[in-house]
């Protein structure tokens, strides 16, 4: 299991020097784009994993119960809140009707969050130390 | 495969599988494996204006439903 969280650790920051590497430039607005193009179709399996814990009826002894502690649960949805809120504002931009006004960064920003807040809560739901 | 057949064969997997999730392992596997299929399947393309459209009516719509669970 550490080995899971290190490699998902590993992934999110490779993740987010990525994305960093490409935003950061001027005149990169098209690559940027497209990173965060997949960043946004890939953020809406996120969502359906999320939304398919925070059904789950079962309380098998292995299952993290995200939706189960109060206060978890409330921190992931207001993350996924803002995050679809991010994504919203971006979308001209992704669609090349708006120049990037900072929305692309604010977006892929959101969507980290989101993953971290996952990661948070199966480590505090897990019960070892964050 | 283009990307929006990616997506459907997403869909189409998440569909069937709340009864075999048993581990939070298995949701950031997803994920995981939900970044990758898309990057291989976009590649040096472009998604086109209409597949952001769908996608981005997609998330909004999903938020509603996490937000709206109690």
């Amino acid at each position: 299991m550490r080995r899971i969280l290190n490699l998902g650790l590993i992934v999110s920051i490779v993740a987010c020097l990525t994305a960093c590497a490409l935003l950061a430039p001027f005149g990169a607005e098209d690559g940027a784009r497209r990173v965060a193009k997949v960043t946004l179709s890939a953020y809406e399996t996120t969502q359906q994993a999320i939304l398919i814990y925070g059904r789950l009826p079962d309380c098998a002894e292995r299952t993290p119960k995200i939706c189960k502690d109060k206060v978890v649960w409330a921190k992931l949805k207001v993350v996924e809140a803002t995050a679809t809120r991010a994504i919203s504002e971006a979308t001209p931009v992704l669609n090349g009707s708006r120049a990037d006004a900072g929305q692309l960064v604010a977006a892929l920003a959101a969507i980290e969050n989101v993953k971290t807040a996952v990661q948070e809560a199966r480590v505090k739901l897990e019960g070892r130390a964050p | 495969m283009s990307a929006a057949a990616v997506l459907a064969l997403l869909a189409e997997v998440i569909a069937n599988l709340p009864t075999a999730i048993t581990t939070g392992q298995q949701v950031i596997k997803l994920v995981n494996d939900g970044y990758r299929q898309l990057s291989d399947a976009l590649g040096d393309r472009e998604a086109t204006r209409e597949e952001i459209d769908v996608l981005v009516a997609k998330i909004v719509a999903n938020s509603a439903e996490i937000q709206a669970i109690e």
